[in-house]
């Protein structure tokens, strides 16, 4: 094991440490002053009626995904940053420039599809 | 040591709920488990000394491949008799056993009496420099490849999720 | 690497990716005509990606860069799968414009999805092979899942979709066991790998790593027992997409499976002689016998597909790098097949006209409306069937006999014998055409459109011309080397 996935290790206990601490420790520290009309979602006029599950518009669903190939896009210039340096050494800095640029190229294409197709536009 | 409680904490970790991802009735209640499940196998993975890819299974599929899925579910209406216990039924027998059939034959002929351990990897494999290089200099006609890819799928979704074409 | 050269070789298909995004802004933003640009765009940057990779095929280069591996075999399969999308794009104008669903996406998809199709078959390694097959298979998806109004078009798509998304895991899966026993993807250098990774002790971990690779493939070529998506995918999707799926997607899977097929599934040894063996009989027994029992033209012809993916499987128990003649046999079969399969969907596309039931009543009283498209229709069938002077004749003749050569002569006996079944179901439309009255309104008297005409045309006389004088076509291929 390099030291690399032990710090990286902390980091996720940090996170999991940091995230209960604030579940439980709520409990403890703040005073729970309950009533009954706590558990109604307004605490006037009718009660509320139907499922609780609602469908979700498509246009969520849209979204998501464009927001997913963006996400997966960024995971690519990542290893990209880190060694373009070393590159810039090796005097092969403009090809790598080159190969980066027509990645995100290519995306930025489709970017300037979704938005010329109106695919941000949240429609009624 | 602690390298092999990790290893056992994370390994039971993702088992045990990837056994609860398939087979809560709540599609919800799954979900949610498989982000547990997806974040223990992040910890495998750093284990592993590959810190990018641990890094990559929390962005990308605990992150934002489970908020799809979490939509995913949403969006289809689920009545309350759609979420009762499934029935057995014969063809799921079947199914079963030939899984168990094939699953048996495959741990006979894979069992070997001692698995030899995993040849040391050096300091750098998995490292995000290592990999970095690699992906620009052998592997650089699939990058660009994967380019398309995601615009196809971009392209795809549009087709498939908007309302007005 | 060469950058420029690899620029060069890949030009064909950098000129198609650059016509899709072209297509994809153009047809965005133009207000009238975009539907006729879009096809126009698409189909001029095919036809110079086909010119292209014949001058590519005519200066015979052979070169192995950026994990693809370039020769006469690839420009080979370039060529097919350029045809096979030109006739797409051919069928789709008048089909997407009876519906009003010329949009721009529909053909910019198509183009990624041969672009895809273009590395799947140029890639020498099973990471690029990988990703070749995701980028057709997505746009496909998509693709067949075009007309969004119609239930059974969703159903496709998500049957599609969710067959082949489980199909890729499959085949990564295998190919992350291949690269951990053996660590390397490259082709060539697995075929050297293999006689000591076989002797070692990793070699079950690898045979299963090939057992999954294996499965991923007959999902995408739909081999028994991984047909069962292909029927209700090719009856939803849009016509023109159902020929693309059963031609282009089909042509460029196998041509894959060709090369990896060589160093990784035959090589390792009989058993998975047996194992393809098995997986070809029952590809053609259940597909012609599924088919006879079909009364939707599209579903017919989907699993007429699945049996002729059955009978190129024939080929490949005994494949090796010593028997170019089996490798000669499947490619000039997958020809064959592309032309008489595309000029069948191009009729039922006429058939169908404004609806989407593809019923075999619709061919009722052809020969007398449109005698000519009737007799092509016969032609087509008759191909199919195997029936000398047509090319399908010889597809089946060369690929058999180069499989007896070998000695497989069981397995033809199987496909004769099935294919005498095909028969029954191939005669039917033809019966009906000629001899049936049609029903009120079914056919309308409209005359067909000019680029329909052209792809039964075109395939008609391909037939024709190749299947008087196939030698001129087997001399292409068996030029293209292995």
């Amino acid at each position: 094991m390099n030291l690399n996935g032990i710090s990286l290790l902390f980091l996720f206990a940090l996170a999991v440490i940091v995230g209960l601490v604030m579940v439980v420790g709520t409990s403890f520290l703040g005073k729970w002053r309950g009533n009954k009309a706590r558990f109604i979602p307004y605490e006037c006029g009718l009660d509320p009626v139907g499922s609780p599950r609602s469908r979700m518009p498509l246009k969520f669903f849209l979204v998501a995904v464009i927001f997913i190939i963006f996400d997966i896009e960024v995971v690519f210039l990542y290893p990209w940053a880190v060694v373009f340096r070393d590159f810039v050494a090796d005097g092969k800095g403009v090809l790598m420039l080159v190969e980066m640029a027509v990645f995100l190229g290519i995306l930025a294409l489709g970017f300037g599809y979704l938005w010329v197709r109106g695919a941000l536009e949240w429609e009624e | 040591m602690l390298e092999t409680i990790l290893f056992y904490l994370f390994a039971a970790t993702s088992v045990t709920t990837a056994l609860l991802v398939i087979s809560r009735v709540n599609p919800l209640m799954s979900a949610l488990w498989l982000v547990v499940c997806l974040a223990s196998s992040a910890g495998l993975f750093a284990l592993l000394s590959a810190p990018f890819l641990a890094i990559i299974q929390i962005l990308v599929y605990a992150g934002a491949v489970m908020v799809l899925f979490l939509f995913v579910i949403m969006l289809i209406d689920i009545s309350k008799e759609a979420l009762k216990p499934r029935v057995v039924r014969f063809a799921k027998v079947v199914a079963v056993s030939i899984t168990g059939y094939f699953t048996v034959i495959v741990c006979i002929v894979l069992w070997r009496p001692s698995f030899l351990p995993a040849p040391l990897a050096d300091a750098a494999y998995g490292d995000v420099k290592v990999l970095g290089k690699m992906l620009l200099t052998d592997y650089a006609v699939p990058f660009e490849l994967a380019s398309l890819l995601l615009l196809a799928a971009m392209i795809g979704a549009v087709v498939m999720g908007k309302k007005k074409l | 690497m060469n950058w420029f050269q690899f620029l060069g070789l890949t030009l064909p298909w950098l000129i198609v990716l650059g016509a899709s995004l072209t297509v994809l802004f153009l047809g965005t933003l133009m207000k009238r005509g975009a539907h006729a640009v879009s096809m126009a765009i698409s189909l001029l940057s095919l036809v110079a990606a086909l010119f292209l990779s014949w001058q590519h095929w005519v200066a015979d280069v052979t070169v192995s860069m950026g994990m693809m591996s370039f020769g006469r075999m690839t420009f080979l399969g370039w060529m097919v799968i350029a045809i096979a999308s030109i006739f797409t794009v051919l069928l789709s104008h008048d089909y997407l414009a009876r519906r009003k669903l010329g949009h721009p996406e529909y053909y910019s998809l198509i183009l990624l999805s041969t672009v895809g199709m273009a590395s799947l078959i140029a890639g020498s390694h099973l990471m690029l092979i990988f990703l070749g097959i995701e980028v057709m298979s997505i746009a496909v998806y998509a693709l067949a899942g075009f007309l969004r109004h119609r239930l059974s078009g969703n159903e496709a798509a998500l049957k599609y979709f969710l067959t082949g998304a489980f199909a890729s895991a499959f085949l990564l899966l295998g190919i992350a066991f291949i690269f951990g026993t053996t660590k390397t993807m490259d082709l060539t250098v697995l075929a050297e790998q293999l006689p000591t990774v076989l002797s070692g002790d990793m070699a079950s971990w690898f045979l299963f790593g090939v057992a999954m690779v294996l499965i991923g493939f007959a999902f995408k070529i739909a081999a028994v027992p991984f047909h069962a998506w292909a029927p209700d995918a090719y009856d939803g999707a849009p016509t023109p997409i159902t020929q693309f799926m059963a031609t282009a997607v089909k042509a460029a899977a196998f041509f894959a499976l060709l090369r990896v097929a060589s160093p990784l599934v035959v090589a390792v040894g009989p058993g998975w002689a047996k194992t393809l063996w098995l997986l070809s009989a029952a590809t053609m027994i259940i597909g012609n016998l599924a088919a006879l029992m079909q009364d939707n033209l599209k579903r017919m012809l989907a699993y007429s597909s699945i049996a002729h993916a059955g009978y190129a499987l024939v080929a490949f128990p005994t494949l090796s790098t010593q028997t170019p003649e089996l490798v000669h046999g499947v490619i000039f079969y997958l020809i064959a097949y592309t032309f008489m399969t595309a000029g069948s969907f191009a009729i039922v596309a006429f058939a169908q006209g404004q609806g989407e039931s593809a019923d075999v009543s619709h061919v009722a009283g052809l020969a007398k409306r449109h005698p000519w498209m009737a007799a092509s229709f016969t032609i087509f069938l008759l191909s199919l069937t195997g029936f000398p002077p047509t090319l399908g004749f010889f597809g089946k003749y060369f690929l058999f006999s180069g499989a007896i050569k070998n000695g497989s002569i069981g397995l033809v006996v199987l496909a004769l014998l099935s294919s005498a079944v095909s028969a029954y179901y191939y005669l039917r439309p033809i019966v009906v055409m000629y001899f049936h009255e049609s029903r009120e309104g079914v056919l309308e008297r409209t005359s067909p459109a000019t680029s329909l005409v052209a792809v039964v045309t075109i395939a008609f006389l391909a037939i024709l011309y190749f299947g008087i004088f196939p030698s001129d076509l087997l001399a292409i291929v068996q030029r293209s080397g292995m």
